[in-house]
């Protein structure tokens, strides 16, 4: 299932940019800005975690990226296209070909079966050729194989987030946007679903950037970004990560390992 | 987008087995108003046709549905047109109609005339008039009044035997002798005359000279081609009927128009956070526009499709009580129907497709 070296050429130019990004939600009243002229450049591969406290306007960056919301001013470029002056079609065939969402409240559709869940950014029509991935091999890679024809209101919380993992990533997307993915599971449940993320991401060689609050999760990541106020309070990549101790811990609140 | 349309739509059974069945009822107002109508006509028609006349003459201003128009007419004009060149036949014929049990034309015939403009009678019991009140019903009269020769008919405030039954499509389904009807209400005068001529080609040149008969003395009156009938037998014959029926189709479309818009506006503001989901997986606003007016349109459809079913059923029931009334349903009208039905669905989806399509993914996703 790997992409094999189809990034490797492009390894130096950042799939995903935010340049002085703003959103400010409620334009009538004094409302501070959601996002506060944040700037953001993720490399082709790279794991972005994402933390901050509620608030922080982590989440309203995610659905800026995916260009679920306008910004207020500044530019989102994915892959080298400015997505904030493309009409509305235009940036809805980019969230389906190139971007893969999961939310923290699964957002599955009720009325369709777990497959049928999966299927649906197929069935938008964006898509102009054959899927790298059948059902099977994405239901297997889920662990749904078993289970797809199921309603969904029929499956266990981790298992509605495997079903949405799946159909963030029917349509091969370059990046993964990933909002608390585990946010709303068990321990054991989050423990497995961060696994096969983090699994599909090596394999697929997925940009993935990733709100949570879990520091352990972060850890995980090649680069850690702190969120307060809209704006990015600190950074901290693998490298310092594995250096600095104390920064970690400043950042997590945990040690490395 | 076909299949997420039905699933939406299968996700609430109910509902959209209510919508179907209001927009059915609507429909199936309009569908058996105008089958019943167009039905009822258009066996008139075949009846009058099937007398074997080429030409018909009236009186001024008379209805082309025989029975309804008034005996004014002396019946010695029979005899007079008899001798235009090519008339073969004329007959002159009584008509009136009877309200015991249900509306009932009559026709007061001469026998002999009558046997010549159209071939005669096929009997299927008992034979011509015995006597003055007697009278010949047809096969479907016997059917749906359960009588038989012998049996005596309540006409015109007076008792009628029947003498024998004949197979339908002679006009009336009841006959009575031509004088016997005069005298009951207008003696020595006739409603229509037909006239058969030495060929139906010479239709058209028998009707000239008609009108030239006497210096123009039937100018006044009503010549009428037998194969003319058709095009001039329509709900428009019948004063307010045509509007009627445009009336019923208009409040069916609003009808329509109001169970789309419902139906959609509450599934729009319950699927609030669906919508954004699909636009979050990258579903334009078109899509979503689509996907909304295309759930009215299957609505329509199933619908419709209901509404067939049901005027099906509807016309068996009708029938089964009622064997001597007609529905006909004219692919024009289907058609009409049809683009009624589908024009108010998309104006009744319009606007909450809009505003399902117009919401912003991130306001749609927040959305409880």
């Amino acid at each position: 299932m790997s992409r094999g070296n189809e990034h490797d050429t492009d390894d130096k130019r950042p799939m995903l940019e935010a340049r002085g990004l703003t959103k400010i939600y409620d334009h009538g009243s004094q409302s501070p800005p959601a996002v506060n002229g944040l700037s953001l450049s993720v490399q082709a591969g790279e794991f972005v975690a994402i933390m901050g406290a509620s608030g922080s306007g982590k989440s309203t960056l995610l659905y800026l990226i995916a260009g679920l919301a306008t910004p207020t001013s500044g530019e989102v470029i994915i892959d080298g296209v400015p997505i904030a002056s493309l009409p509305d079609a235009a940036r809805a065939r980019l969230r389906n070909t190139k971007i893969g969402f999961v939310f923290q409240r699964f957002n599955l559709l009720g009325f369709l079966s777990a497959k049928g869940n999966i299927e649906v950014p197929r069935l938008l029509g964006w898509r102009q050729h054959g899927p790298r991935r059948t059902m099977d091999e994405l239901l297997a890679a889920v662990g749904m194989e078993k289970k797809h024809l199921r309603r969904v209101s029929e499956l266990s919380s981790g298992e509605q987030q495997r079903v949405a993992l799946a159909r963030a990533l029917i349509n091969d997307p370059d990046i993964l946007l990933a909002d608390e993915p585990t946010g709303n599971l068990d321990s054991r449940n989050a423990a497995a679903v961060l696994d096969l993320i983090l699994r599909l991401k090596r394999d697929l060689g997925l940009t993935t950037l990733m709100v949570t609050h879990n520091p352990e999760v972060a850890m995980r990541a090649d680069r850690i970004v702190e969120m307060q106020d809209g704006m990015i309070l600190r950074e901290l990549t693998s490298e310092q990560m594995a250096s600095s101790a104390e920064s970690v811990f400043k950042l997590t609140g945990h040690l490395p390992r | 987008m076909l299949k997420l349309m039905l699933r939406q739509l299968l996700h609430h059974p109910v509902r959209m087995f209510l919508s179907m069945a209001m927009i059915s009822v609507a429909l199936l107002l309009g569908l058996v108003m105008k089958g019943l109508a167009t039905g009822v006509m258009e066996e008139k028609i075949h009846r009058t046709e099937g007398i074997g006349a080429d030409l018909m003459i009236q009186p001024p201003h008379s209805s082309y549905i025989l029975g309804l128009g008034e005996n004014v007419m002396p019946d010695s004009m029979a005899k007079k047109i008899l001798e235009v060149k090519g008339v073969a036949a004329t007959t002159p014929t009584a008509t009136n109609v009877s309200f015991t049990n249900r509306f009932e034309a009559i026709f007061g015939i001469d026998l002999p005339s009558f046997d010549r403009v159209t071939g005669g009678f096929q009997f299927l019991q008992g034979g011509p008039f015995t006597g003055p009140y007697t009278a010949l019903v047809d096969d479907v009269y016997i059917s749906t009044h359960h009588v038989k020769v012998g049996s005596t008919l309540d006409l015109l405030n007076h008792q009628f035997t029947i003498s024998g039954v004949v197979e339908h499509g002679k006009g009336a389904r009841v006959f009575v002798p031509l004088q016997t009807l005069q005298n009951l209400v207008s003696p020595g005068k006739c409603a229509v005359i037909f006239v058969k001529c030495t060929s139906p080609g010479l239709a058209g040149a028998v009707l000239g000279r008609l009108r030239e008969l006497d210096g123009g003395a039937l100018g006044g009156y009503q010549i009428t081609r037998m194969s003319d009938l058709t095009s001039l037998i329509s709900p428009s014959s019948f004063l307010g009927l045509k509007q009627f029926l445009l009336v019923v189709m208009v409040f069916a479309g609003i009808i329509n128009f109001l169970v789309i818009f419902l139906a959609l506006y509450v599934q729009m503001l319950g699927q609030t956070r669906e919508i954004g989901v699909l636009r979050a997986l990258g579903a334009s606003r078109r899509y979503v526009l689509n996907l909304f007016l295309g759930e009215a349109c299957l609505l329509c459809l199933f619908g419709g499709g209901l509404s067939l079913l049901l005027y099906l059923l509807t016309k068996t029931v009708v029938l089964s009580i009622y064997p001597s009334l007609h529905f006909l349903l004219p692919a024009g009208t289907l058609l009409r129907v049809a683009a009624i039905a589908l024009s108010s669905a998309v104006l009744g989806g319009a606007y909450p497709a809009y505003r399902a399509s117009a919401s912003e993914p991130i306001t749609a996703l927040a959305y409880e």
